[in-house]
């Protein structure tokens, strides 16, 4: 890494990443020559230059054209939103085409843009110069030795100016001559812009060729235009990521965020890996809906569908997102992944990052980076991306299509599983004829959780989660688990059944028993008046016997019988 | 007022030979030297930003200077001749 330079040495561009690229900017009163074909950027670049500087740094700009007319130009830059700017006003430009009917006699110089160039400077106060075309200014000349001569002449002359200049040109390739072949060798630094077709997208790449008394970055880096302007790539170079906080994000689904030890962390990137179908939108939805609900700016980047979509399609989950795109906190973004290159969807995100500045984000799936062509891997522009929104404190939220947990899986899915913090793994598990999902925190950084299976439901109800058993080694999900369910309920219910009909049985037995008593008790009476009247008879009887015996002896005229009780 | 304006830099190569060049062809066409004005784009920027010239020498009609210029050190003179004519 390079030492920090002071920036009383830097002229910045202003122009996101290539600051980065530049160690700080334009080296100040210095000169760039820009080397790049038809259509790679360069004259864009060199009005980014100009119209930041007066924007952001004060510095008025002055662009003297060997190619394109004022108008031309204006109209060229008018689709960027910096071209309405008063800045853009404030630029002062030189046609310095040469005339159409001009006849070349002979070695020429190009002294009298010089003088132009030194009056307009004094006269507008200009510290940043843009000679756009340079090569073109030699059109018709046909001293190639005077040509060099005079290019040399041109950049020393630029530099005892003492403001900060970009000439641009096309490359030897391009021209065919070595016109400025002594530039290259003379300028200050030098930049190549390259164009070329990749998976039939066109890519634009910057790469600093030198920068004169520093050692420069000279890996290829993207290049994006789009409506922001012009924006760099800088390849291979991860942002500091700030501590984490202790806060923690909802998942929107109560289980879920108790198993994640109270939701996910902020400002880390969670993976929701997983088949089509398995609700991986649906939880990423949640995710957001779940902030969104407690206040915070969000955005959902979709590859596969169109966002809105997806905000659509998950109201029928009880994840109401619609409000929210309605009032601004939520931004929806919908890329087709195949229409640019990975890196360029990734700059994309970033411009969109810039102006929205959402604390929660969802990428739906970022394995589409491996339908994006490009020569930098999807896995890099993935890894990219989460390490921009960990670098902003972001906590993100990317779905992936996975084959499995453990087993294949696309590489994207499979480097941003070893970059996320958080990762978290639906499926199905087929059973009986039914499919069911099913959910698994695979890992989660720093912080407790759960690494059980369990059953993710959706139903109208919302996005809820369930136990899962395991039977004999099997897990039961669905039907299986409702049946399982059922019969532990039923087994429950039919013990309880039991044990009421015992009571019942017993119940009757003691009544039957009680009424046998009762039986016994009328029998015992009846049988004791049975008895009363028995002895009752016996006596009688015995009584009548007595008598009878008297009578009898009183007519045998026999003695009393002793027992007798009279 | 002078027909052409010839715009030279300095005392450079190619404004010394443009001047010369022009000289012989004025002679030998037999015009003498009074309908040319000879000007150091150094010491006259505006009129330079004004008639558009860029590159030096550039010999140029004061009534037309956008239409028909001739630039370089004037050194092809069958184009010179022409443009004087």
């Amino acid at each position: 890494m390079l030492r920090e330079r002071p920036s009383a040495d830097r002229a910045p561009t202003g122009i996101p990443g290539l600051d980065d690229v530049l160690h700080g900017g334009l080296p100040r009163g210095k000169t760039m020559l820009i080397l790049g074909g038809p259509g790679s950027g360069k004259t864009v670049l060199g009005m980014a230059f100009l119209v930041n500087g007066v924007a952001h740094y004060e510095e008025p700009g002055l662009m003297v054209s060997f190619e394109e007319s004022e108008a031309s130009l204006r109209a060229n830059v008018k689709s960027f939103g910096w071209a309405h700017e008063p800045a853009m006003e404030s630029i002062v430009f030189l046609d310095a085409r040469p005339a159409d009917d001009v006849i070349a006699t002979g070695a020429f110089d190009l002294r009298g843009v010089s003088s132009i160039v030194e009056t307009l400077v004094v006269r507008h106060g200009t510290k940043r110069l843009v000679f756009d075309g340079l090569d073109s200014a030699f059109l018709g000349s046909n001293g190639l030795a005077a040509a060099r001569v005079e290019i040399r002449r041109i950049f020393r002359w630029l530099e005892s100016l003492g403001i900060t200049a970009i000439v641009t040109a096309k490359p030897r390739e391009a021209t065919n001559d070595g016109t400025l072949d002594d530039a290259e060798f003379i300028a200050n630094s030098v930049v190549q812009l390259q164009v070329r077709y990749h998976d039939r997208l066109l890519e634009r790449l910057l790469s600093v060729r030198k920068i004169r008394g520093t050692s420069a970055d000279t890996s290829e880096h993207q290049m994006l235009i789009d409506s922001d302007g012009v924006r760099i790539s800088r390849s291979g170079i991860f942002k500091e990521i700030p501590a984490l906080s202790d806060r923690r994000h909802s998942t929107g689904v109560e289980r879920l965020d108790r198993m994640l030890d109270g939701g996910l962390r902020e400002g880390t990137v969670a993976l929701i890996s997983g088949l089509p179908g398995t609700a991986k939108t649906t939880l990423a939805a949640s995710f957001l809906g779940a902030g969104l609900r407690a206040g915070a700016r969000a955005l959902l980047v979709a590859f596969d569908e169109p966002a809105q979509q997806i905000v659509h399609d998950v109201a029928s989950v009880t994840v109401q997102l619609g409000s929210y795109v309605a009032d601004g906190s939520l931004v929806l973004m919908s890329l087709n992944a195949r229409a640019a290159t990975a890196e360029e969807h990734f700059l994309h995100i970033a411009a969109l990052m810039e102006r929205h500045r959402p604390t929660l984000v969802a990428v739906d799936p970022i394995s589409a980076f491996e339908k994006a062509g490009g020569v930098f891997a999807a896995d890099v522009a993935a890894e990219r991306l989460a390490n921009l929104f960990k670098s902003l404190g972001i906590t993100a939220v990317f779905t992936a299509v996975g084959i499995s947990a453990l087993g294949e899986m696309e590489s994207t899915t499979s480097k941003i599983s070893t970059i996320a913090d958080t990762w978290i793994h639906v499926s199905y598990a087929v059973n009986r004829g039914e499919r069911n999902r099913t959910l698994t925190i695979v890992k989660s950084r720093g912080a407790a959780h759960s690494n059980q299976m369990r059953e993710l439901i959706l139903s109208h109800a919302g996005i809820t989660l369930a136990d899962v058993y395991a039977e004999k080694g099997a897990l039961l999900l669905g039907t299986a688990r409702i049946e399982h369910e059922y019969e532990v309920a039923a087994d429950v219910a039919r013990r309880e059944a039991d044990a009421t009909v015992e009571v019942a049985r017993i119940r009757a037995e003691k009544e039957q028993a009680a009424e046998r008593v009762r039986c016994a008790e009328r029998d015992l009476v009846a049988i004791d008046q049975a008895l009363q009247q028995k002895i009752l008879e016996y006596e009688m009887l015995q009584l009548t016997t007595e008598h009878d015996r008297f009578a009898i002896a009183d007519r045998r005229r026999a003695d009393p019988v002793e027992t007798s009780e009279e | 007022m002078s027909e052409y304006i010839l715009f030279v830099a300095g005392r450079t190569a190619h404004s010394l030979a443009a001047i010369t060049n022009l000289g012989r062809a004025l002679t030998r066409l037999g015009l003498d030297d009074r309908g040319l004005e000879v000007v150091d784009v150094e010491d006259a920027p505006d009129l330079a930003i004004e008639m558009r010239v860029f590159v030096t020498p550039t010999l140029l009609r004061r009534d037309q200077p956008a239409a028909h210029r001739l630039i370089g050190d004037l050194s092809a003179d069958a184009d010179l001749l022409n443009f004087l004519k």
